[in-house]
This record gives structure tokens, sequence and C-alpha cells, in this order.
């Protein structure tokens, strides 16, 4: 595994795909900060709360849709191009090329997370000053990216077995884009409604099931302990059961 | 050492009722160049997919290099399926360092090495999605050469290929093969390319394998023969033997099958007449590989 790893790091770092939405991701919260700072004029930043602190709580869920992208790009055009074929025949495991993806996709997540994020805080720094924060308040902060990590991380493992199960790039980007937009405009709700009508549930939200809900409730330096057993259940739940699901069918099904 | 580096046994892949791979029993000998001969749909490709582990068996077994031990015996295999794979937007070299990192080979040179068997070594920069047909072609036998494999597995590598890349490759496998010792499989429809470098062969038809041969084996069922219908076999034989001193003579009713004779046509002719044979028809029946192969893809017994 350490060798396919080693591989997928190499072919990862020659993808014109990754450098662009890296960019992009960037590029979003360059304009985004640009955009508020304008829009300040010439009103004192902190009156408002704004600081380098506040930019990066910005930033550090900037990259979120460009890196649904690059994974759903990556991850099936093993397939499409046929390369599948190649680490397959040369004696490697399915398992181990599965999970070689989902550390791929674990480090897509930092790269898109962090990167995005220092540059959101340089900058925010640069045009309104860092912010004061206690010893404590960084640690929290770190906290935070942590978890931002992981619940994008527990999206990017349904994204990777969408790819594995689809195995078409446009298919899986059209899949993974419309789950992110549409699950909480139409499939949760509905879902509430379903089990309010059936089992005469009011105070069930499926919302709290969800693990992309958790990229925005761990956006806080002080998330309630609920909140955050709950967003660390789900997601860890999320990501353990995708990549069964994703794994099993990979190693089941005949590659054609 | 082993004398096969594959052998196959009761090998059945079912797709919704329908056998794709039947019952196949393979036998590669280790050294052969193997000719894997069948008409587009025959299960040739399904079979190499067995074999390398894309698709699983309904039913029988694999054993490579003696061994059940699949996962351990794919790593002394190079494969080449259906189309060269690599990634377009890397050079060739960059796609055989892919290679080399997942192998986990540890040399670099291997890479400089490979372009220089497979003829890309002055591609330098150049974009694999920029190449042409033979050179992604070649590029894909570099790529299943990476980590030093005993068995290579060529899935129609000179299909739509120009007359010029055709013996490039063909050449560059029979260089493989009797440089480096690799046993090689390849598959293909086209028989005269096949009959150019193959010493052994197997046919494919339906899914089933219609016939398993040496080149030598192959080389006496094709060998040419008169062929002639007379009206007193048994006298013509007589006669044949004692006055053309010929022993090799196969009867089919009517029909006789006289080897060794195709120089002497006119003796034969005379010594037929001397004896009041009667002769119904007689012509010259040339080898052809082509035809032999092609009859016993469209379901003719196994001369063998």
């Amino acid at each position: 595994m350490v060798n396919l790893i080693k591989a997928s790091f190499y072919k990862i770092f020659r993808m014109k795909s990754f450098y662009i939405c890296g960019c992009l991701g960037i590029g979003v919260v360059i304009l985004y900060l640009l955009s508020v700072n304008s829009q300040l004029g010439d009103l004192p930043p902190a009156l408002f709360g704004y600081t380098g602190v506040k930019a990066l709580m910005y930033g550090v869920t900037a990259g979120s849709l460009f890196c649904t992208i690059f994974i759903s790009l990556f991850i099936p055009s093993e397939f499409s191009l046929g390369t599948i074929k190649n680490m397959i025949s040369s004696g490697k495991s399915r398992l181990s090329i599965y999970f070689t993806k989902l550390i791929m996709g674990l480090f897509v997540v930092a790269a898109y997370t962090v990167l995005p994020a220092l540059v959101a805080f340089s900058l925010g720094s640069f045009l309104w000053g860092p912010g004061e924060l206690s010893r404590g308040d960084y640690l929290s902060l770190i906290r935070m990216v942590g978890l931002i990590i992981l619940a994008e991380f527990a999206m990017q493992c349904l994204f990777i077995m969408v790819g594995f199960l689809v195995r078409r790039s446009g298919g899986t980007v059209a899949i993974n884009l419309v789950s992110i937009m549409g699950t909480r405009v139409f499939i949760l709700p509905l879902i509430d409604s379903l089990v309010y009508r059936w089992l005469k549930i009011d105070s069930f939200s499926s919302e709290k099931y969800w693990p992309y809900t958790y990229s925005g409730e761990f956006l806080a330096l002080n998330i309630n302990q609920e909140t955050l057993v709950t967003g660390l259940l789900v997601c860890t739940a999320a990501i353990i059961i995708s990549s069964l699901i994703g794994a099993l069918t990979f190693v089941k099904r005949d590659i054609k | 050492m082993n004398e096969y580096v594959l052998e196959t046994s009761n090998l059945t892949k079912i797709y919704s009722r329908k056998k794709a791979a039947d019952s196949l029993d393979l036998k590669i000998r280790k050294g052969d160049i193997y000719g894997f001969i069948g008409k587009n749909g025959a299960g040739k490709t399904t079979a190499i997919k067995l074999i390398v582990g894309l698709i699983k068996a309904s039913e029988g077994s694999i054993k490579l290099f003696d061994s059940e031990n699949l996962a351990e015996g794919r790593q002394k295999i190079g494969v080449v399926i259906e189309n060269p794979a690599y990634y377009p937007y890397m050079n060739a070299k960059q796609n055989l360092e892919v290679q080399r990192l997942m192998k986990g080979v540890k040399d670099p040179k291997v890479t400089d090495e490979i372009l220089n068997i497979v003829g890309l070594k002055d591609t330098g920069r150049k974009k694999v999605k920029n190449f042409s047909l033979g050179m992604k072609q070649r590029l894909g036998i570099g790529l299943a050469l990476v980590g030093d494999p005993e068995f290579l597995i060529l899935d129609e590598p000179i299909n739509g290929l120009d007359p010029k890349g055709i013996k490039e490759i063909r050449d560059l496998i029979i260089k493989l093969n009797r440089e480096a010792g690799i046993t090689v499989l390849i598959s293909s429809h086209i028989l005269g390319e096949l009959s150019k470098m193959c010493t052994s062969y197997g046919v494919i038809s339906e899914g089933k394998l219609v016939s398993q041969t040496t080149k030598e084996e192959l080389e006496t069922y094709i060998k040419p023969a008169v062929k002639l219908r007379v009206n007193n076999p048994e006298k013509a034989i007589e006669a044949i033997k004692t006055e053309l001193e010929i022993s090799e003579i196969e009867s089919d009713g009517n029909d006789l099958y006289v080897y060794g004779v195709a120089e002497r046509f006119s003796e034969l002719t005379s010594c037929l007449e001397k004896n009041d044979i009667i002769v119904e028809s007689i012509y010259n029946q040339q080898g052809n590989y082509e035809d032999y192969f092609i009859n016993l893809m469209e379901g003719g017994k196994n001369n063998g």
C-alpha cells in the first residue's frame, strides 16, 4: 500500500486540476475578503468584528466545493483511463487500492482546508489586523480546523464511494454536486416529513445525521458538547459506512 | 524450473446465462510466445481479464508459476489489456515513473532503460496524449515491462497499427522473448502476424478453447498435401507406396491425402494411370495457417 500511496502522490502533483481547483478555492477567498474590505470603506473593521481570525473562519471552508470537484474528477479517472487495470493486474489488492484513495482524499481535504485558511488569515490580518486571541483561543482554532477537516473528509468519503460506484467523471461530478446542493434543500426535509407522517415524531431532524451540517456547526471557537459529540459520531459513522460500502462493492464488482 | 507459467483448469465466466469463457484449460509453457487466437467476441479478453484478476471466475482455477497464490504470481506479470492504459497529461517517462513507484521498483534508472527498449527515449517532455497510436502501444508494453516481468500478457497489441508499427511491435516482442527470456501471451485475430512470432497457439471460439498446439505440431497438421479422390483407394495407396516409395498417406473414404509429393505431381498421376485407377479429382492442398485457424474458429474439429 505504501507503493500505491507514493504513486498516487506522484500523480496528484502532476494533475493540473489539483492546482486549478486549489487556486480557485484560494481565489474565492481573496475575492471575498477584498470585496468585504471595499464595502467597509472608511468604517473601522473592528466595529463589525473583521479580523484575521474571522477571515480564517471563512477561508477554512472556501475550498470545499473545489475539493469535491477535484475528488470527483480524480477518483473515476483511474477507471476512465483504464489505469485501475494496471494496479489490479500487478497484484495490488482492491482493498489497498480503495484505502489509498481514501488517504489521498484526506490529503486533498487537508490541503484544500488549510491553504485557503492560511491565505485568508494572512490577507485578513494584513487588511484588518490579526485580532486578539488568548492561548486557549489558538488551541480552539486548531481544534476547529481539525474538526472541519473531519467533517469535510466524511463528505469526501461519500464522494469517493460515489466515484467508485459510478466510475465516470461526469456522472460522479454531477451526483456529488447535486448531493451537496440538493440534499439539505430537498432530501432532508422530505425525510423529516416522512418520519413525522409515519412515525409521528416531530422532534426528528435528519439534518443532524448529515455530515455536511457539521462543516457549519464546527465553525466556531466554542462548540457545545452535544454538537461536538454528535458531530464526531455522525462524521465517523459516515466515514466508516461509506468506506465499507465503497470498498466491498469495489472488491466484488468486475472491471470491464 | 516450472514448466508452465500459466495453467487454468475449467476456467469459466458466466454473464447472465451466457458463458463468455467456457471451461478453459489453458497451458502456457515457460519461454513460449503463445498466440491466443479467436474472432472478436470469442472470449480472448474475458480469459485474459480472468487471469489478471479484473473479473472473477464463476468456476475453475488459475495457477501462475505453478502456484495458486495469484497476488504473488501477478507481481511477475506485465499486462496490456485492450488499450494501453496511461496518464495522457504526463510524458512517457512520468508514466513509467508512476508504474515504478506503484510496483516498488527501487532503481529509478529502470524508466530510462525501458524507454530505450521500447524506442521512446527521444520523446522527452512530449505528453502521451500527443503520441501516435504505435507510440502509445509501445508505451503500454513499456509499462508492462516495469518490474522485470517473467510473463507478458498483450491483448490485441497490434490493433489499428500501420504495417511499420506492426513490425516494430513484432520485433519488440521477439526481442523480449529471445533476449530477456520473457514468456508472452499475445491475443489477436490477425493470424498472419501471429504465425510470424508464436511458438504455440490456443484457439478460442464462443468461449471454448477448441485447440491448443505447438508450432511444431501445427506444422504437421498444415503441411502441404496432394488431395485426390479415386475409385479404388486401397489399390491407389498400395501403388503409391510401392512405386513412389511414399509412406505418408491418409485416407478418408475415397479421398486420399498424399504428403511429400507436391513436386512429383506428374509422377503421381502417371502411377495412378498405369494402375488403372480412375482419378475423379486431384489438387495441391497448401499448408495454410489462416485456413487452419479459421476452420477452428468457425467450429471445425481440432486436428490435433
